[in-house]
């Protein structure tokens, strides 16, 4: 008999996974939507906003302006997207050489960065695995039954939700966000009237990136960060994509919900086949529905 | 004899009606040029006979045969063959190899891997006949994208005919292509077609070919068509004339 | 008429035989000199045949797998179970084990892989991989997990080795493997050559207009991978024996990088670009491995080939080679 403090933390867990993929994922269907790229390199992005926080971040809020929670709550992450933002910035030439150019590039290339960051990854910080969990645990628990849920989850889920809306208001409501949109509909069609495309391309790989690196961020509090991270959360982030059709921006959310919710399912009934099971899953959809379940919308 | 039998075939694509009730009948031999403006259908036809798209309703009778619900490779097997509208070869290959891949096709000797192809001297002698027969020897070892449009256009229908076809559907084999050179390709198509007896469907969108190559023309519009005849009835209808150059330049 | 294919199948198979009789002749030599450089061309050799498999199905077949760690992990696991399970340490029997195991896998996975291409079967191929690879550690009371399966000795012939030298040993490890990489090199030389490498070929390059010329892509797609597998599982068989340890490592998502890496370097949708891209990469690495950062230049080099060199070294000793022999030409 499942009772009703194990349901709610189950729930809950499923939103907290939600939130984690759905920052990793908008990012990935962005760049592919505008710039047609599937960029293998994106969760890297994420692991270098988790590493950020625990390498830095968090020791420079703490060295400033003492152990206190709401800074902690807030910079860490900041300073995540900030260093992902940079790197993003860095590597920006390779995808302007590799828009246009054939997906056997695309793959080449971007894997070739995924190598190369999380080697980078191990020379800053080593082979250990790294935590920064002060603000988790200064956050505290709800007691719900003989459940634990910890409050940090809670902000992290609340984050995202503001962030969800953040975005939809940037994509649907400013200048740029509507050139985004239409780039990734038909970017000659935007080019030719005369939009800045390269402006466009760069606010894109920027935008996603640091999505990715405050995602990082946010989740690293309540876990620990290691080597070879990047390459878990590829196979679950394409996933994702591949669920919700790859380049929907609903889709990365509905693809991020039912990615934790056969998570939280197959965790509990076979741990052992966890992947496995969800790949199966994304395969099917992929069989009956191609298009994925965003119902292959665009945005 | 009949050899392709369509029967009030239908396809809509959303509000689209690209064929919209077709029924016609092939015979053994015939060779009927297909001509229509833009959009007119011609392309799904060739799609939904060929097996790259499915009718919503209708049926494709070949031979006395349903083939309606067929696919592709049973239709190919059958000996129904198509070429498409845009050059549509294997683009790291060369001429040679091209025709070649559609002999082992043909052959069914796409499982063979134990020998090496100078093995195969059947083929081989096929590839140089039908490299006879469409004057591409002196381009047979050139890369396939680095030789002139007009003669790949020219590549794609030979390796629709290097298959051995019952049925063979040009999709627009001159489209694309200087109109200097379009009659050179017509004619050693319709040669090929003489030599072979082969049956042909050749969508046409010039209207100086249709009227110098065809015999039999049929006139599409909307899904339909709307005439069917010998050549020299249809150049005299001034109402297909107008639709044909209206909707050419619409 | 033959003369046509002449010129297309190239003068790959000799130079292939030449390079290797090269290595084969100087190896004890090397050996004697270094120890250490006489087993990185031991490695040379066993790798080619993965690289023979990968190029098969990535250069002839236009489908890039970020998982062949996969079949190398089953083909390493197969010859460890059979020692430690079975207490078989015939290096002959490894190897067929090896092929079916592989072969198995890769009917099983192939049969729903094959259907995706390009980024699809890339990312399917990495993901099924990484699963492998975490069933080996959570698997370890039977796999060793970390610790992995050590393995004595392998026997050839039904004779045993273990009262042999090192030297001697390695000498015969070397000289087997370079007898089973000559005939792989010539049976793939012959399939790539063949109607079905042909046909493979077209997949690559156009499938919508394969399938209407009447041609199975997704069998002839399995048949390739299958085939792709049965090499790697080989390399997988001889890297357990050669270093008499199988460890999860070998099926880990960086072993993929490896085999894409080493493929690239040599060339690929060239015949002999595995071979050269073997010996070049297990070269740079040993040079590499002393600093610890070998993934960082092994990234930097795959995006510098893709941009710089797509068609690899072999692409560039070619066009070396036929521009010394057309200046020979007009010369003479
Ligand atoms: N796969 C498809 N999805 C949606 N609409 C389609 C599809 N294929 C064809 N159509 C539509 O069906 C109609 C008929 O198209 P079709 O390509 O058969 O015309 P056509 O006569 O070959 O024209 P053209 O001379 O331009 O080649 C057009 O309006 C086209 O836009
Ligand atoms: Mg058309």
């Amino acid at each position: 008999m499942i009772e009703l403090g194990e349901v709610v933390v189950r729930i809950y867990n499923i939103f907290f996974g939600t939130s984690v993929l759905f920052l990793i994922a908008v990012g990935l269907n962005l760049i592919y939507g505008v710039m047609r790229i599937v960029n293998l390199t994106h969760p890297a992005f994420f692991t270098l906003g988790c590493y950020t926080v625990a390498g830095l971040g968090v020791g420079i809020v703490i060295s400033l302006l003492g152990t206190s929670l709401t800074p902690l709550l807030i910079i860490p992450p900041l300073i995540a997207a900030l260093i992902v933002v940079i790197a993003s910035l860095i590597v920006f030439p390779l995808f302007i050489y590799m828009s246009g150019k054939g997906d056997e590039v695309q793959l080449l290339v971007t894997y070739g960065l995924l190598l190369i960051f999380e080697d980078v990854f191990r020379l800053i910080w080593g082979v250990e695995p790294l935590r920064a969990s002060q603000a988790y645990e200064m956050a505290g628990s709800l007691i719900v039954g003989e459940y634990l849920i910890p409050v940090y989850n809670i902000y992290v889920i609340l984050s995202a939700l503001i962030l969800v809306l953040l975005l939809w208001l940037l994509l649907f409501k400013t200048k740029i966000g509507i050139l985004i949109r239409a780039s990734s509909m038909d970017i000659e069609m935007t080019a030719a009237l005369g939009a800045d495309v390269k402006k466009v391309l760069l606010v894109t790989v920027l935008l996603a990136g640091f999505l990715a690196g405050l995602g990082g961020g946010l989740y690293l509090p309540s876990a620990s960060v290691m080597l070879g991270m990047s390459v878990e959360l590829l196979v679950l982030a394409f996933v994702v994509v591949v669920i919700g059709g790859l380049g929907s921006f609903l889709g990365s959310f509905v693809g991020s919900f039912i990615v934790s919710v056969l998570r939280t399912i197959t965790l509990m009934l076979f741990p052992e086949l966890e992947l496995a099971l969800i790949y199966i899953v994304a395969i099917l959809i992929l069989t009956f529905k191609p298009e994925g379940l965003g119902g292959g919308r665009k945005w | 004899m009949e050899i392709l039998k369509l029967v009030n075939l239908k396809k809509y694509f959303g509000g689209v009606r690209a064929l919209d009730g077709i029924s016609t009948t092939l015979h053994e031999g015939e060779v009927v040029t297909i001509i229509g403006p833009n959009g007119a259908g011609k392309t799904t036809l060739i799609n939904t006979i060929s097996g790259y798209v499915f009718p919503d309703s209708g049926r494709i009778i070949y031979m006395n045969e349903d083939i309606t619900k067929s696919t592709p490779i049973e239709r190919v097997n059958k000996g129904i063959v198509r070429s498409f509208q845009l050059v549509n070869t294997f683009d790291k290959l060369t001429v040679y190899e091209n025709i070649l891949v559609s002999l082992i096709s043909s052959r069914k000797y796409q499982n063979k891997m134990t020998k090496t192809l100078d093995s195969y001297t059947d083929i081989l002698e096929e590839a140089e006949s039908i490299l006879k027969l469409f004057e591409l020897g002196d381009k047979a070892d050139n890369l396939i994208t680095s030789i002139s449009y007009g003669d790949r256009k020219l590549v794609d229908v030979a390796i629709s005919f290097a298959l051995n076809p019952k049925l063979i559907m040009l999709d627009e084999p001159t489209s694309g292509v200087a109109t200097k050179d379009k009659d050179d390709i017509m004619k050693k198509i319709l040669e090929a077609i003489m030599k072979t007896g082969v049956t042909a469907m050749i969508i046409e969108h010039d209207m100086d070919i249709v009227f110098r190559y065809g015999k039999r023309v049929m006139v599409m519009h909307q899904g339909k068509i709307i005439a069917d005849g010998g050549v020299e009835e249809i150049r005299k209808d001034e109402e297909i004339k107008k639709i044909l150059l209206g909707g050419v330049y619409a | 008429m033959v003369e046509r294919l002449k010129k297309a199948f190239g003068d790959d198979l000799r130079s292939n035989f030449i390079l290797l009789a090269i290595i084969a002749v100087i190896y004890p030599a090397i050996y004697a000199i270094s120890p250490g450089w006489g087993i990185v061309l031991g490695h040379g050799i066993t790798w080619i045949i993965a690289l023979l498999g990968f190029n098969l199905l990535f250069g002839y077949t236009g489908l890039l797998s970020f998982g062949h760690a996969l079949f190398l992990g089953i083909g390493a696991y197969t010859a460890g179970f059979m020692y430690k399970y079975l207490g078989i340490n015939s290096i002959e029997l490894h190897i067929l084990g090896s092929i079916l195991s592989s072969a198995v896998v890769a009917l099983a996975i192939g049969l729903v892989v094959v259907r995706y291409t390009r980024i699809f079967f890339a990312i399917f191929m990495l993901a099924i991989a990484q699963v492998f690879w975490s069933l080996y550690y959570k698997f370890y009371w039977i796999t060793g997990g970390t610790d992995g399966i050590k393995m004595a000795r392998f026997s050839i012939l039904g004779i045993s080795l273990e009262h042999l030298d090192f030297t001697t040993y390695h000498h015969i490890y070397f000289y087997f493997t370079t007898f089973l990489t000559t005939i792989l090199i010539y049976l793939m030389w012959r399939i790539v050559n063949s109607p079905f490498g042909l046909t493979l070929k077209a997949i690559r390059d156009n499938e919508v207009r394969a399938k209407f010329i009447g041609i199975d892509i997704y069998k002839m797609r399995l048949y390739a991978f299958i085939i792709s597998a049965i090499y790697a599982g080989i390399t997988g068989a001889l890297v357990a024996n050669h270093h008499r340890l199988v460890t999860p490592d070998i099926a880990y998502w960086t072993t993929s990088g490896k085999v894409v890496f080493a493929t690239l370097l040599g060339g690929t949708r060239i015949f002999i670009g595995p071979l050269i891209g073997s010996f070049i990469f297990h070269v740079i690495e040993s040079f590499a491995m002393r600093f610890i950062y070998w993934q960082l230049i092994m990234g930097a080099f795959i995006i510098a080939i893709v941009i710089l060199m797509p068609g690899g070294i072999a692409q560039i000793l070619r066009t070396f080679v036929e521009s010394i022999r057309h200046s020979g030409r007009i010369g003479g």
